[in-house]
């Protein structure tokens, strides 16, 4: 029993890690402070059940064209935080407090207020692993967290982009007076954060029942999950996201999946009083 | 009597120690200078008087009242006013608003309106502002915005004032004009700490000078006499 | 009242201005008579009046650079307290909407103490999550909530002479109190606390200096504007009649308020109201019939719009200063 909620705590908590690492990607480099992430979440998700559902793909066909899709939107969002001024953190809050509303309410358009799910029924197949059972997709999620952020890790750790990269996030003017392209490195880092959700969104669409309205949780956890972690700390990531995962599905099991939310968000006023200038703190 | 006293204040930024033990007394109805190379602790010392930077030993009195834990703006109401060493406007408003507001929210009471407008308009002529009165405080140039950081401190009708660097970037001119104002705001009975880095200020209008130097202070004494201790050329020179 | 007379002494323009807005609300008061009773016009109008208030209460607590996304608990608190006052006491909903008010204006005065470190993006962040919280408590508290089932045959206003709970009387209910709401958010932005909000929004280290406590002024003015957002949804739920957690609790009554201030222009008293007059007449006559489904997407788009092109909101547009009397 609490090897089951361990196994599939740490499951979610690895996709909490991906899609957190995508919003401490995008705010390190942009300082946009993106309310939508849960948004762009399911928008990879309707995506993924379009190309499933309607056109017949299987699963995971239907990821890199999530992937494809989020990164298009992103190089017009990219394009449009540039133009917001200062106070950067709060008007960016604002602005995408804006695009939440406008992207639940085209996804009323076209998808209506119905739960829609990704059905791949080959995933609640159990496996058995030294007398644990996962479901194959308990598995397949924690295999795609664990390769995606090691790689992220290789990348930023080891590679000299990825050195660069860093610095343009620990201090962008000192960076750019050591010859990095900040500009450059900026729309990668931030390309790069956007195609995490698009790796994730097909995920939470044969997870969960995903609805038009269903994205601010995942943007409260992704914001809980930097926070404690701190911008651009990789590993730190992961184990605030596996926390996070198991916490989740402990107080789902025992007070219910009614309290889940409220405990979430009850979680990121304690890390905001802990922590009040949450990201700054980190940088 | 010591309007004010500072006694043994340390204070760390991060795990830097920034002023280490440092004391002096402001007596009443004179002037002092703080002078010292950049980075010594100067701003730290007006921060930790002015309320905004709790000292982690220590304490400061004003006017024999310890005030080392009062929040700033009640050290405000007691009768201090300061000036920041990057002028702070409120930009959003006009030159004639900026010192309105420091006359509205020093008082404990309303005053008459009438009088408030006079007063106003009386502190921006003597800082030589009332031409741009109505001008947005954004858009003030860098000289005129340190006029204006004087006007607003002064509309609260200070007993102690704190300016910081308030003559850095001014012409000759601008700065004799500058001394004469203190001189008179002095003979009038105010008491003035003034932070100079390029002593423009203090040799002229300071009776006594404070030294300080990597948070620590080097000497204090009469302008002519500290200026030529050795060990304060060396702090400026090294 | 001496810094009014300030005021006026410093704007002679304010005097017209006030005028005018006078004459727009007596004329408001006078659509009634023209237009039939049971008309859709006067119900559109009635809920841009409510969503108005809502906006006037918002824009109260960021005059003074706070931004809150969590007004929705206060409005809902404000619903469930005034209903739930209603019900088990058996009183006269005008009488309960101020146990609403109250309702509202703690949780606020609460949260201000609670949040008091917070700034900016991190005191946004807070009141976002905050909306949770009470919501978790209306949704299991059954025994006095009823839960997600909701509270039903919540008492409707009545007024001498006027069917009860007709159009016409929520629309003299709701525009009563946008007048009201109205001539205090404009009293206190033009006495010295409005003035205290003016120069913490601009720098709040300095306004300390010149002897501001910041902390008192935000916590009094988050307390009103708790006070306004909870009257305006105990008057929701006495026009509705039945409430729900998740109705009241939403998301829509934190993005509402925000949407129509910025929009029409925060740093003018009146531009919340302009933004809620236009965006609701613009939401119910035309996205509506467009997008039955996704309709809102219009306040969406008005935030981003209005952060990337007008800062000044449609008021700033119109030469409003930033400083807000001129706007009054
Ligand atoms: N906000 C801050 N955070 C961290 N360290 C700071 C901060 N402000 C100042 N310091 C450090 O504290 C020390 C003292 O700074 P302070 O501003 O008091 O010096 P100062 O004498 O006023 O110098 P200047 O002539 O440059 O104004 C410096 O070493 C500075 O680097
Ligand atoms: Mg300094």
């Amino acid at each position: 029993m609490y090897l089951k909620l361990l196994i599939s705590g740490l499951a979610l908590g690895s996709f909490y890690a991906i899609i957190a690492l995508g919003f401490s990607m995008i705010f390190g480099v942009t300082r946009v402070f993106n309310l939508a992430h849960g948004e762009l979440l399911l928008a990879g998700g309707y995506v993924a059940y379009v190309a499933c559902e309607r056109f017949g793909l299987g699963f995971w066909p239907s990821v890199p064209i999530s992937v494809l899709a989020l990164t298009l939107l992103g190089v017009i969002l990219y394009r449009v935080f540039r133009v917001i001024k200062e106070p950067l953190e709060l008007n960016t809050i604002v602005f995408t407090f804006g695009l939440v509303i406008a992207l639940q309410n085209l996804f009323l358009i076209f998808f209506s207020a119905d739960y829609r799910i990704l059905t791949t029924p080959e995933w609640s197949t159990t496996i058995e692993i030294f007398n644990v059972s996962f479901t194959r997709g308990q598995l397949t999620m924690f295999l795609t967290a664990f390769i995606s952020v090691s790689a992220l890790y290789f990348l930023l750790r080891h590679t000299f982009w990825g050195k660069a990269l860093r610095a343009t996030i620990q201090d962008r003017e000192a960076a750019g007076l050591l010859g990095i392209d900040v500009e450059k490195n900026s729309i990668l880092a931030f390309l790069g954060g956007i195609a995490l959700v698009g790796l994730a969104g097909p995920f939470f669409a044969s997870f969960h029942y995903i609805h038009p309205t269903g994205g601010i949780e995942a943007t409260l956890i992704a914001i809980i999950v930097t926070i404690v972690a701190g911008v651009g700390h990789v590993r730190a990531i992961i184990w605030a996201g596996w926390g996070m995962g198991l916490l989740e599905n402990l107080v789902t099991t025992m007070l219910g999946a009614a309290f889940r939310e409220g405990v979430t968000s009850l979680v990121l006023i304690a890390i905001l009083l802990y922590k009040p200038c949450g990201l700054a703190d980190n940088q | 009597m010591a309007l004010l006293e500072v006694d043994k204040i340390t204070t760390y930024r991060g795990s830097q120690k920034v002023l280490d033990s440092v004391s002096f007394s402001v007596e009443e109805k004179k002037i002092v200078g703080i002078i010292g190379p950049n980075g010594a602790g100067k701003t730290t010392i007006f921060d930790a008087i002015s309320g905004f930077f709790k000292p982690g030993k220590g304490r400061i009195s004003f006017e024999r009242i310890e005030i080392t834990h009062f929040p700033p703006h009640r050290i405000a109401k007691m009768g201090l006013g300061r000036t920041f060493q990057i002028p702070r406007p409120f930009k959003e408003q006009t030159v004639f608003e900026n010192v309105l507001l420091g006359h509205l929210m020093s008082r404990p009471r309303l005053m008459d309106p009438d009088d408030v407008i006079t007063e106003t308009n009386i502190i921006l002529e003597k800082l030589e502002l009332s031409s741009k009165k109505e001008t947005l405080a954004g858009e003030l140039t860098l000289s005129e915005q340190r006029r204006l950081e004087i006007a607003r401190a002064l509309a609260t009708n200070p007993k102690l004032l704190l300016l910081d660097e308030v003559a850095a970037g001014l012409s000759p001119a601008a700065i004799d004009r500058l001394v004469n104002l203190l001189k008179q705001l002095n003979s009038q009975g105010m008491t003035i700490v003034i932070i100079d880095h390029f002593l423009n200020l203090t040799i002229q209008l300071a009776s006594n000078v404070i030294v300080l130097d990597n948070g620590r202070k080097i000497a204090e004494g009469r302008p002519d006499e500290v200026l030529n201790m050795r060990i304060v050329r060396d702090a400026y020179l090294g | 009242m001496k810094v009014i007379t300030l005021t006026l002494h410093l704007h002679q323009r304010f005097f017209p201005k006030v005028l005018t807005v006078t004459g727009f609300i007596l004329l408001l008061f006078l659509v009634p008579l023209l237009a039939i009773q049971s008309s859709f016009l006067l119900q559109v109008l009635s809920t841009s009046f409510l969503y108005a208030a809502l906006s006037l209460s918002w824009n109260l607590l960021a005059y003074s650079g706070h931004i809150s996304l969590g007004h929705a608990a206060f409005f809902g608190l404000g619903a469930y307290g005034s209903a739930l006052f209603a019900l088990n006491f058996d009183t006269d909903p005008f009488t309960s909407i101020w146990a609403g008010g109250l309702a509202g204006a703690l949780l606020a005065a609460f949260s201000g103490i609670l949040f008091a470190r917070l700034r900016g993006a991190y005191f946004a962040l807070a009141t976002l999550a905050l909306v949770e919280i009470p919501k978790m408590i209306a949704d299991n508290w059954v025994s006095l909530t009823r839960g997600s089932l909701g509270l039903l045959n919540i008492p409707p206003f009545k007024l001498p002479l006027i069917n009860a709970n007709s159009n016409l009387t929520i629309y003299l209910v709701n525009l009563s109190s946008l007048t009201i709401l109205l001539l205090v958010v404009a009293l206190i932005l033009n006495s010295r606390w409005g003035w205290a909000l003016r120069a913490l929004r601009q720098d709040e280290k300095v306004s300390m200096t010149i002897g501001i406590n910041s902390n008192f002024y935000t916590l009094i003015t988050i307390s009103v504007s708790g006070f306004g957002a909870g009257i305006c949804g105990a008057i929701f739920a006495h026009s509705i009649g039945i409430i729900e957690p998740g109705m009241v609790f939403s998301l829509h009554y934190s993005a509402l308020p925000m949407v129509m201030a910025l929009f029409g222009g925060r740093f003018s008293v009146i531009g919340p109201v302009v933004g809620s007059l236009v965006l609701t007449l613009l939401d119910q006559f035309v996205f509506q019939p467009i997008f039955p489904a996704g309709h809102q997407i219009l306040y969406g788009l008005a935030i981003m719009i209005t952060i990337l092109f007008m800062p000044g909101g449609l008021m700033g547009l119109l030469g409003a200063r930033k400083h807000g009397i001129t706007g009054s």
